[in-house]
């Protein structure tokens, strides 16, 4: 039998392929970067142990299942405070600034949203906007179904919704 | 509008399946101008950069200079979660997936777990609970194999069920222990209910209740407000010999040789900072010897 994951090329082109979405993944869960690139580097590794069994296709349901798994198994859960970079604001240099400070409130106030959401419908709401994953990509990686996956992007969108009826 | 379980409209109007229908009821009251400005706010931020290629190198060299890092992980279960998927698919069957979360603790190693409503776990060594997450809302349900403290919010009812009885409450602190086919549950604040063979105790704060051989009985008043093995002691009312060197084994990660034949019931504590100092706590008492192998793996108790 061949085990083209076990030949370094492949196993690269699989890691430069989902480490970065694994990686944010792991960062909508735990809201640390260090831990979650560390939880990339443990995932990885176990696959790489693993690379004779585990078949191409499976690969990026594995790292995902390992690393959640590895998550889930770390002590004590803190609160996630989730931050990001700003995509460079647009041009509107003239804009009202009470209009400017009523969008950076909003967007505040989102953001902490985003922060308390049940991890399972954070991860996927972010997966979706951040990384674009489509709901059968996320579906893959989590290895559970489309369904499942519009269920918790449905339930995710009507707790941030609340945060429009706050003004 | 009234929640709906099985509700996916906003998932699919991202993606532009809604029907026309749908589509103009959510138009109507403004709900779509509201998911549209939560969609354009949240598509302006950005992750920070991955550099990717330094993350291969690092995984490389670690690969290289270390051997593989025990981290047990019952490898199999990727793949049971994966045949479940597929089989699922398969069968066309879109909405009953694997939403089970197992929290396991290693051996010589206790892990805490908050839920969603704030509930929390604390699984002794070798123990673990599974809960299905997508449900939690509606139900709190747990299943324990081994032991573990909880402190469950006020809510809906919260239930464990272990292979040997069950445990229901409705916001309190309590420790369940199940080990083998024993059961325990200690009460520390709140009250709860126990049901085992067909039996059931209603637990005040420190009270506790014990299977005893197939009748569930209250087992006297606590001294302690948490589970003692939480500051590492393992404490045992009137137990077997075998018992005891089942807890030895879970807490020191070793083997037990058992070549008496103990037939003297225990009632103590030992504690999990060393082993010859637990062995001695359990094995004088019992009017036994042990001896411990040179590699500290296996105990013979004569």
């Amino acid at each position: 039998m061949s085990t083209p994951l076990c030949e370094e090329q492949t196993f690269k082109t699989i890691f430069l392929t989902h480490a970065e979405r694994l990686r944010n993944f792991l960062y909508y869960k735990t809201g640390n970067v260090q831990q979650a690139e560390d939880l990339v580097q443990d995932a990885f590794g176990k696959l790489w142990e693993n690379c004779a069994k585990v078949q191409l296709e499976k690969a990026k349901s594995f790292v995902f299942t390992v690393a959640n798994n590895a998550f889930l198994n770390q002590v004590a859960h803190q609160k996630v405070v989730l931050k990001f970079e700003q995509q460079g604001h647009t041009q509107r240099t003239n804009e009202d600034p009470a209009f400017l400070l009523e969008e950076a409130e909003f967007k505040q106030r989102l953001m902490e949203a985003i922060s308390n959401l049940p991890e399972t419908q954070r991860e996927v709401f972010l997966m979706n906007r951040i990384d674009q994953m489509t709901y059968k990509e996320i579906a893959e990686a989590l290895g559970v179904s489309v369904k499942a996956i519009e269920k918790r992007m449905h339930k995710a969108l009507v707790a941030l919704r609340k945060i429009t009826k706050k003004v | 509008m009234a929640e709906n379980e099985e509700d996916t409209r906003y998932a699919r109007w991202l993606n532009g399946q809604l029907n026309e229908q749908e589509q103009s009821e959510l138009e109507a009251d403004g709900t779509l101008d509201d998911l549209q400005k939560i969609i354009d706010t949240t598509d302006q931020l950005t992750m920070g950069k991955y550099d990717a290629e330094g993350a291969f190198a690092k995984l490389k060299a670690n690969r290289t200079t270390s051997t593989a890092k025990v981290r047990p992980l019952r490898p199999n279960w990727a793949w049971a979660a994966a045949a479940a998927v597929l089989l699922l698919l398969v069968a066309g069957i879109g909405f009953f997936i694997r939403s089970d979360q197992q929290i396991t603790a290693t051996a010589q190693n206790t892990v805490a777990f908050t839920f969603q409503d704030g509930s929390k776990v604390l699984l002794n060594d070798g123990s673990a609970l599974r809960y299905k997450e997508a449900e939690w809302e509606e139900e709190r349900r747990t299943k324990l194999t081994g032991e573990a403290y909880f402190e469950v919010e006020k809510g809906q009812a919260f239930y464990v069920s272990t292979p040997n009885g069950m445990v229901q409450v409705l916001g309190t602190r309590f420790n369940v222990r199940a080990w083998g086919k024993g059961l325990r549950v200690e009460c520390y604040e709140g009250r709860v209910l126990v049901t085992a063979q067909d039996q059931s105790l209603e637990l005040r704060a420190n009270q506790a209740a014990q299977l005893v051989g197939s009748k569930l009985a209250q087992a006297g008043s606590l001294d302690h407000a948490r589970p003692l093995w939480e500051e590492g002691t393992s404490r045992f009312y009137q137990a077997s010999a075998q018992e005891v060197f089942d807890e030895l084994e879970r807490q020191f990660a070793v083997r037990v040789r058992n070549k008496a034949k103990a037939a003297d019931s225990f009632s103590g504590v030992f504690t999990h900072g060393d082993l010859e100092e637990a062995l001695q706590q359990i094995c004088i008492p019992l009017g036994l010897s042990f001896q411990i192998a040179e590699d500290q793996q296996v105990v013979e108790i004569n």
